[in-house]
């Protein structure tokens, strides 16, 4: 299926050149409604699922709504979904994607939206965050696109800029992505044979991370011993993004990000092995194409990452920090 | 033989001329050659570590268009070393800051300037960079010993091949002129029936005379006819009787005159030379093709094990080694179950179209062996191999039966031995350079290619079949159906079989055709260098065996004793001991050192091994006749052929190189402590008949 996307990719201009029936006359005169959920508002991966559509000649049309960080209104979304019955609702990262849809072991036809597909992206561990059992096998009518690389790939990517043996994590432990990316470090500090420094945001009483002590808690790493901070694929993290860098940069810590938005803003984010964002959208709005034209079933639709990675290594940020990429680097590694 | 003739001496004469001319172009071919390779082999491995050396300076300079400062620059030691690791012909990597070594991989030790390349890095110009990449002499020098052992194969191949077109040629030559000259005679004896035409030399002139001969011929049948109708109108018009009597009694008395100073096709049949006359027309007639087939299936030998294991095996879960020693095991297999059924059969359909059969055979067998796409495929290629190697073999001695007799026989045999022996030093040599050029698979198509070639051949210079009727009682020798009974029915010749025969067949297969190549190219080195190993085989094959026989005829002159069995147990003892030296720490040079010990007791061995049969089947041989025996002896080896490399295969899954060499060394030395207890006892020798015609293979 990633293949046939990649090839579509390429393809699709010389198809609507060659004067072949564009799809949306294919599908009548009727016009898909998306209900697209995000949480922080639009990113690039909006951008390559809208112009997917376009590109395909596909007539969309969008009810964009933005969570604005708040698990709350995700439970009025979801009223609104049964109301208005759309095709297709599209969500961001893993805290919508749950909210809208529940875990799959705890779904609550009252509480989540059941009958309608959904396609998710920026969900970085499916399985571990509970969205479904299985990446093949989703069982329920949910499919999207997973965005971050294997761990082990991640740690060797940063072995190749700087050996470590302590490797310092900060993640926030509401998020269950983000505990089952720090669980698997754990694991792999075991069979790597390397320390893992691990450090928590703070959280208040209703159990919601808190922006306090950041600065604390980078230095606590740096004084462990930590040699690189992994910055995994948690959105509490990326909403605080641009302190953690700076604190790690004034502890002369280089950062490592999993997803790209880290490594696009202001925060001084030293390198990532990642996936680019607008790709990663129009590989969703592929997936909505088998169901939407396709007339397939979400289930039957497996979840998957797209195959090429990028090293993006932002070399301002390694001159401020005096944490020079090896030669070697030059050969495959974009450098910013 | 005859006392060679004018002809064949002048032709001798003219050949050693045509071989020392052909040797002294190899030689300065060679020579040649060498110079100018050793005059661009350095420039070139220089060029290939320029390219690596650009591709570094290239990545460095990107560090410089990021203005990263020349002494901040990271990892530059590892990337060198990691570079040096790949390019096994660079041994030092230094980038250089003012002449002074600020990164650098690989031993500086002694590397020549002329060795070294220099390159420039882009963006630290100024700051007085310099890349700078050595080249390993010691890996110059190999590739240069690589190259000049390659061309000294090549020069051996040369002159091998040489002298089989010459042979060849010669062939040609003395058919052509021995018809001319036949022609000739006979027309100068009033001889005016058909004859042999020359097909190559002089060939309008022989067309010319024989057209001009059919003519007289023809004239003579139209006088005998028109004498015919007046006579018998004689007897219808007596009338006319009186008158013309007179006239037609003068002109049978003419044409009786006539009959006694020539003859014509009527008087004669259209004599055919005899066995043993034109013995060398024939001979050189099969020599080409056959030498082409055979060297056809050579050309696999060195490589065949790796190119079996290298390819899919389908539903069968067996082995790589395993694999790799089937192709070997079916071909030898066919081989020896065909041979005994293709004697009468050969001799039946007539050795021209016998022959012509098995290079069909082959031709279909190399090409579709080249595209097999799974083993089970290339198993029934090499299966047909087989049978296409076992009947043209069949027919090219069927050839030197038919066509030799008692007293040339054994200067027949020789001459087929010698083809068989030239085609193994030629083949595997040329193939193992061929695959490392062009890869297996082409390989195997040069080798349909030249079953192309013999065919051709052989369809265009083959004489033709004679009736069946014309072949008188089957010669001698001819082979016939073996029966295994012998065997088990002689203890002696049983025990010969068991402890001598097939350990030597078994050990010669498994190591030379199996176990050398595949560890070989296990050490790293090439199929050329497999190829060489079996090519140093059959080259002291070629000259010892012939220097061992004498030696042996000598001995026995001198000392009125049987040598034999002495030497067939020390031939195999050497054999054996040639497994133990792969136990010495020797590298590369323990092969060598297997292949050189198994080829003198390979050569100790072989022939009187041959002649100890004649001795021990002295009843036999009576009753059943020699060819019966040697029937027995041939097929009971063949089947040491078959399992050898399964032997080998088994013991290399279960215990590695060394061990499967040495196994199988080991068990042949102990057949070798056993046989000289059996045949070695004082007392137990008797006198020997003449030495048996050998055998080939």
């Amino acid at each position: 299926m990633r293949r046939r996307f990649l090839a579509r990719l390429t393809g699709a201009a010389a198809l609507l050149a060659a004067g072949r029936m564009p799809a949306s006359i294919a599908q009548g005169a009727k016009r898909f409604r998306i209900y697209a959920v995000t949480w922080r508002g639009k990113t690039q991966v909006e951008s390559g699922l809208e112009d997917y559509f376009g590109k395909q000649g596909i007539a969309v049309e969008f009810i964009w709504r933005d969570a604005e960080q708040q698990t709350a209104r995700l439970a009025e979304f979801v009223q609104e979904i049964k109301a208005l019955r759309p095709d297709l609702v599209y969500t961001w990262g893993t805290p919508p994607t749950l909210g809208i849809a529940g875990a799959h072991d705890a779904v609550d036809a009252s509480r989540h939206v059941t009958g309608i597909p959904i396609v998710f992206a920026l969900v970085a561990a499916p399985v571990a965050a509970k969205v479904v059992p299985s990446l093949t096998a989703p069982g329920r009518d949910i499919t999207g696109v997973t965005h971050v690389a294997t761990l082990e790939s991640q740690l060797e990517a940063i072995r190749t800029y700087r050996p470590f043996a302590r490797l310092g994590v900060l993640y926030n432990a509401a998020e269950r992505n983000s505990v089952a990316t720090a669980e698997g470090l754990r694991q792999l500090a075991v069979s790597q044979r390397f320390q893992l420094v691990e450090q928590v945001f703070d959280r208040s009483a209703d159990g919601k991370a808190v922006p306090a002590n950041i600065e604390d808690k980078v230095r606590a790493m740096k004084q462990a011993g930590a040699e690189w901070l992994y910055l995994g694929p948690d959105t509490y993290l990326f909403s605080q993004i641009e302190r953690v860098a700076n604190a790690a940069m004034a502890q002369h810590l280089p950062t490592f990000s999993a997803t790209e938005a880290a490594l696009n803003g202001k925060a001084p984010v030293l390198a990532g092995l990642v996936s680019s964002y607008y790709t990663i959208g129009q590989f969703a709005g592929y997936k909505a194409e088998q169901i939407l034209l396709g007339k397939q079933p979400a289930r039957a639709i497996p979840i998957e990452s797209l195959s090429r990675y990028s090293f993006i290594v932002r070399i301002d940020v390694a001159k401020q920090l005096d944490v020079l990429p090896p030669v070697s680097l030059f050969n495959y590694a974009t450098i910013r | 033989m005859k006392a060679p003739s004018y002809l064949q001496r002048q032709l001798w004469v003219a050949m050693a001329a045509i071989l020392l001319v052909v040797m002294a172009a190899i030689a300065a071919t060679v020579g040649l050659m060498y110079r100018t390779f050793d005059d661009s082999i350095a420039p070139q491995v220089l060029e290939k570590a320029g390219t690596a050396g650009r591709s570094l300076s290239g990545l460095i300079s990107q560090a410089a268009s990021h203005e990263i400062a020349l002494d901040k620059l990271v990892g530059v030691d590892a990337l060198f070393a990691d570079t040096a690791r790949k390019h096994p012909e660079i041994s030092h990597i230094a980038l250089l800051r003012a002449g002074q070594p600020i990164a650098s991989a690989g031993s500086d030790g002694a590397v020549p300037a002329e060795l070294t390349a220099r390159l420039p890095v882009v963006g630290y110009a100024s700051a007085g960079a310099e890349l700078t990449v050595g080249i390993d002499p010691k890996y110059v020098r190999k590739l240069f010993e690589e190259m000049a052992l390659d061309l000294l194969v090549v020069a051996v191949v040369t002159l091998f091949v040489s002298l089989e077109l010459l042979y060849f040629l010669a062939g040609a030559v003395v058919a052509d002129v021995g018809a001319l000259r036949a022609r000739a005679a006979a027309l100068s004896r009033g001889a005016f029936f058909p004859m042999p035409q020359a097909a190559w030399l002089g060939q309008a002139w022989s067309r010319a005379l024989e057209a001009r001969a059919a003519e007289i011929n023809g004239r003579y049948h139209q006088a005998l006819a028109a004498l015919r109708a007046r006579w018998q109108r004689r007897h219808i018009d007596q009338q006319a009787a009186g008158e013309g009597a007179t006239a037609l009694r003068s002109s049978i008395a003419a044409l009786r005159e006539l009959r006694t100073r020539f003859s014509f096709a009527d008087s004669r049949q259209g004599r055919r030379a005899g066995p043993g006359g034109d013995a060398a027309l024939v001979l050189g007639a099969m020599r080409a093709p056959f030498f082409l087939l055979l060297l056809a299936d050579d050309l696999s030998r060195s490589f065949m094990p790796m190119f079996a294991a290298g390819l899919p095996v389908g539903p069968l879960s067996i082995s790589p080694n395993m694999v790799a020693s089937l192709p070997i095991f079916v071909f030898m297999l066919v081989v020896a179950l065909s041979q005994p059924v293709l004697g009468g059969w050969s001799e039946r359909i007539g050795r021209r179209r016998s022959f012509l059969a098995g290079a069909l055979l082959a031709c279909c067998a190399h090409f579709l062996s080249a595209q097999a796409t799974g083993l089970i495929e290339l198993l029934a290629w090499r299966a047909a191999g087989g049978a296409a190697w076992a009947i043209a073999f069949v027919a090219a001695q069927g050839y030197i039966l038919d066509h030799t007799d008692a007293k040339t026989r054994t200067a027949g045999l020789a001459a087929f031995v010698g083809i068989i022996m030239v085609s193994l030093v030629c083949g595997p040599s040329i193939g193992g350079i061929l695959a490392d050029g062009i890869g297996y698979r082409a390989t195997l198509v040069v080798g349909g290619a030249l079953t192309v070639i013999a065919l051709s051949l052989a369809w265009r210079r083959l004489p033709v079949d004679p009736p069946r009727a014309v072949i008188v009682a089957p010669p001698a020798a001819a082979v016939a159906a073996p029966r295994l009974g012998v065997a088990f029915a002689n203890r002696r010749f049983l025990l010969l079989l068991l402890l001598a025969a097939v350990p030597a067949k078994v050990i010669l297969i498994a190591y030379c055709f199996y176990l050398i190549p595949l560890y070989i190219v296990a050490a790293g080195s090439t199929p050329a260098m497999a190829g060489r190993m079996i090519m140093l085989y059959s080259v002291m094959m070629v000259l010892l065996v012939p220097m061992m026989a004498n030696w042996v005829v000598g001995l026995r002159a001198r000392h009125a004793r049987e040598p034999e069995a002495l030497f067939v147990a020390a031939g195999l003892a050497l054999s054996g001991a040639a497994g133990l030296a792969m136990a010495l720490p020797f590298g590369l040079l323990s092969p060598l050192l297997v292949v050189l010990l198994l080829g003198i007791g390979q050569s100790l061995s072989i022939s009187p091994q041959a002649a100890m049969v004649a001795e021990v089947c002295k009843e036999e041989i009576r009753t059943l006749g020699q060819s019966a025996v040697y029937g027995v002896y041939r097929m009971v080896e063949r089947f040491g052929n078959a399992i050898g490399p399964l032997i080998a295969a088994a013991l290399l899954e279960m215990a590695g190189f060394n061990t499967a060499f040495i196994a199988i060394g080991g068990a042949v030395l102990l057949c070798a402590a056993l046989f000289s207890l059996v045949f070695l006892r004082p007392g137990s020798d008797a006198p020997l008949p003449a030495p048996a015609a050998q055998g080939a293979d």
